[in-house]
């Protein structure tokens, strides 16, 4: 399985074809670089679905690996000898007669199935059998592929348990760890995340530099720490009784830390427009992610749109990598909050390329072709085959709330006891830190207090 | 927020009658209420329609039980469902696919036979299958467990939010007056009769008050100093990713106490139990029984092993020591009618909705429902029934 020479290319097999990769880089990066922008289809309509948020969020890309369906090809590396299917889609994903539905999406409205054959029993439970076939999305595992998912379970009894491995959580887990502490960090994939592929200057122990090199030396120093055990996986979910699962693989962690620091970071939120689900229409850390750590081009001309300072960036970003932005359209209020507006670095005017306007739709019948722009009341089509989506990202804090919501108690309790709750503060048990907690730049010097205190509070100050 | 089907205003200063929650369970009463004529009636729920047990629930629905009361009940129930969809007209999505209760121990299968015997008896057609015939019928199934069972052709399945939105829509068209957000604190009564509810917005008069508050309908019940044993308790279920079909119809497996059926958009549905209730209120998953639950699934259906859960979801019923409903007027209290202690209480709405209505409008109590009512907790009868997925303590 692996080659003696860690970058030397690896072959899998896609759909009867045999794909070249670097050992590591995504099978979904893999698959675009192979000319294939259209992974799966989507569950009713059947359109198109391609690569669009780079870090198993978005649910556009579930291919089968070696018989196990639903996998997420935008963060499963590549390891060599798979065999990878697409899924949905007859005859295939890319030709779906299918697709027809989508055509007549007015006649199967949501819950036409409620209103389907009402007074003909025998013939509503013959649709419902039809519907089944057709719908189903995921087809059942081979045996041998179920067999090959095990799963042990284990204890972990680590003080401090640090969830996201970003610059925040890795800084956390430095502090927590630095106090004597036992600290577990979770994290998906390369330690690091989202700013190993993002430009943005941070500061750390008084010096500045580029996002990925402090995320690189955090994580070296994460990696080096004796107290801190990394474990590569997810939280499932924060239960009753403080039970804390942590998914691997083939191992689930039972975590009850005295302290949880959640460092789960943001979300790149979609534009609201037609045509933001088509392959093409990418999200910004999706983009950055497959051009800086896939190392991956698979476009040519690019619209980016934003609403606030992380246009510029991305186009930065693009045009190194030899595509050309055509367009970076700036428009308010694009994304789930109407703040901030346009800002400083996307407002210079003097750039051409810089329109104020609005995304109306992506256009294209299978994939992207064409971005259509309204300015001043005007609509200019703008042909490209990527609309990078730069919007103000919302905060990962799903952990965070589950936790006061599970705490709050009953169904009588939890109206008031979570929904607006400050996570910005940290409470007994718990700390919120970086993106998550709705911090607008890295701060490791911060994060590594806030781990700090976690961790002289979690009790095991003692020398080990 | 305004919901189809639920009034818009504050409640009137009497109704004839009042039916505490807008589960299946009184949104069923307050429709056949409304079809026998009565529609000065109001359904008053502290939070939404059907967002208590009736939408988290395992929706399975069959007659085949061991016992002539439950057979009986529930049988009423299942005619009552494939009749549904035209009546309210809204497709409940009833899927007569069949209900599969697995033996998987030798005692089980040595009683398989006389339960089934009894069960024609009953006047419920059910068959008796070997090892064979099981596998054929359920493919995946795990072959050591997978030994035999009885088999109920026309029972299956429907959509429990469909059920209670058909039967809210159909009830609010009869003119009954559904309320959201209305939390009642206690029945009102004077000398031995009901008078009305107290509710957060003031007291509302009615001669016939219906309590049917899912896991909080003991609270209630103490307000008008009906003692009954029930226990509050906390059900699991899971639901998988869609996965193609694999499993046609319902199955329970009373020995490993699981419950299961795959919806036609795909998503495997089980839920499990563990000797012991788990007594509380609380929404709230447990890690705990999420375990439990993907052990016994997996077991019962290894491929199941590479599927991944979606989501899980927690509901609260009010039970009695015999597992059965309480159906009828509460002892002591004329005037107040108990539809509680459901545990199968989606499967046994469509029935009790009507007999409780018949029973309120004539005052005679239906032949089927007479067993179940309270007095039999009081005088510590129950009702043996021996196919049930649940249990009370550790005794079974």
């Amino acid at each position: 399985m692996t080659s003696a020479h860690p970058d030397e290319p690896v072959a899998f097999t896609f759909e009867g074809r045999t794909l070249s990769a670097r050992p590591g880089q995504s099978i979904a990066s893999a698959i675009l670089q192979s000319g294939t922008p259209v992974l799966t289809r989507s569950f009713k309509y059947r359109r198109p679905r391609g690569y669009t948020c780079g870090y198993d969020i978005c649910g556009n890309c579930p291919v089968t690996i070696n018989g196990l369906p639903g996998v997420t090809s935008c963060t499963t590396p590549v390891r060599g000898g798979e065999v990878v299917r697409r899924e949905r889609g007859w005859p295939s994903t890319d030709r779906d007669l299918l697709r027809a539905t989508d055509l007549m999406a007015r006649f199967v409205p949501a819950g036409f199935q409620f209103r389907l054959f009402r007074s003909r029993p025998r013939l509503a439970h013959l649709a419902e059998k039809v519907m089944g076939r057709v719908a189903g999305a995921g087809r059942f595992p081979t045996p041998q592929a179920a067999r090959a998912v095990r799963t042990r379970t284990e204890v972990d009894a680590a003080d401090v348990l640090v969830v996201g491995g970003g610059i925040s959580g890795c800084a956390a887990a430095l502090g927590a760890a630095g106090t004597g502490a036992s600290v577990t960090l979770v994290h998906p994939g390369r330690l690091g995340g989202r700013a190993n592929a993002r430009d943005s200057i941070v500061t750390h122990d008084r010096e500045t530099a580029p996002a990925a090199e402090v995320a690189g030396r955090l994580a070296s120093a994460v990696l080096a720490h004796d107290d801190i055990r990394v474990v590569d996986g997810f939280v499932m979910s924060y239960f009753e009784t403080g039970m804390i699962p942590v998914v691997a693989d083939g191992l689930v962690l039972e975590c009850r830390p005295k302290h949880l620091v959640v460092a789960t970071g943001s979300y790149d939120v979609p534009g609201l427009f037609p045509g933001n689900d088509k392959p093409g229409v990418v999200l910004a850390d999706g983009v950055s992610k497959l051009l800086r750590v896939d190392r991956v081009v698979p476009w040519r001309r690019a619209v980016v749109m934003t609403d606030g300072g992380r246009g510029r960036p991305l186009a930065d970003q693009l045009e190194q990598a030899g595509v050309e932005v055509v367009a970076i359209v700036v428009q308010r209020g694009a994304g789930a909050s109407p703040e901030p507006g346009p800002g400083p670095a996307d407002r210079q005017l003097d750039d051409e390329r810089v329109l104020l306007g609005t995304v109306r739709a992506a256009r294209g019948a299978r994939v992207l072709r064409a971005v259509d722009v309204e300015v001043d009341g005007r609509v200019r089509t703008i042909r490209a085959d990527l609309l990078c989506v730069a919007l103000a990202p919302r905060p990962a804090n799903d952990l965070a709330l589950q936790r006061q919501y599970v705490t709050a108690g009953t169904t009588q309790t939890v109206g008031g006891g979570w929904a607006g709750a400050d996570l910005s503060a940290s409470t007994p048990g718990m700390s919120v830190v970086g993106s998550a907690a709705g911090w607008t730049s890295d701060d490791p010097d911060r994060a590594h207090a806030v781990g700090a205190a976690a961790g002289s509070g979690s009790g095991s100050t003692q020398g080990k | 927020m305004t919901l189809p089907g639920v009034a818009t205003g504050r409640p009137k200063a009497g109704y004839d009658v009042v039916v505490v929650g807008a589960g299946v369970q009184g949104l069923a009463t307050a429709y056949e209420l409304a079809r026998s004529g009565v529609t000065n009636v109001a359904v008053l729920d502290r939070s939404w329609p059907g967002g208590g047990a009736s939408g988290r629930n395992g929706e399975m629905i069959r007659s085949a039980f061991s016992s002539r009361e439950w057979a009986q009940l529930f049988d009423l129930s299942l005619r009552r469902f494939s009749e549904l969809s035209a009546e309210l007209d809204f497709n409940i999505l009833f899927s007569p696919s069949g209900y599969l209760v697995l033996s998987t121990t030798d005692e089980e299968l040595r009683r398989q036979d006389l339960v089934a015997a009894k069960q024609a008896e009953y006047g419920v057609q059910s068959e008796i299958l070997d090892a064979a015939e099981v596998r054929r019928l359920v493919p995946h199934a795990n072959p050591e467990l997978a030994r035999g069972g009885i088999f109920q052709r026309r029972a299956g399945f429907a959509h429990h939010d469909a059920v209670v939105w058909g039967y809210l829509r159909a009830a609010a068209r009869a003119g009954v007056s559904v309320f959201s957000g209305v939390d009642v604190h206690a029945v009102l009564t004077s000398g031995g009769r009901v008078t009305g509810v107290r509710t957060d917005g003031g007291d509302i008069a009615a001669d016939i008050v219906v309590n049917a508050a899912g896991a909080y309908s003991d609270d209630l019940n103490l307000t008008a100093d009906v003692h009954l044993p029930l226990v509050k308790a906390r059900l699991e279920m899971i639901v998988t990713e869609p996965v193609k079909p694999f499993l046609r119809c319902a199955v329970a497996t009373p020995h490993l106490l699981g419950y299961c059926h795959q919806t036609a958009r795909g998503e495997f549905v089980g839920g499990t139990e563990l000797p012991g209730h788990d007594e509380t209120d609380s929404l709230n998953t447990t890690y705990h029984m999420l375990r439990d639950m993907a052990t016994k699934w997996v077991r019962l259906f290894p491929d199941l092993g590479g599927v991944r859960i979606l989501r899980n979801w927690a509901g609260t019923v009010s039970q009695a020591p015999d597992l059965a409903p309480v159906l009828g007027e509460a002892p002591g209290v004329s005037g107040y009618h108990l539809s509680i202690a459901w545990v199968y209480g989606f499967m046994g709405a469509p029935a009790a909705g009507r007999l409780l209505a018949e029973s309120i409008t004539t005052g005679r109590v239906p032949a089927v429902m007479a067993p179940f009512e309270a007095r039999r907790l009081i005088e510590g009868r129950s009702i043996a029934e021996s196919t049930l997925v649940v249990t009370t303590d550790g005794r079974s």
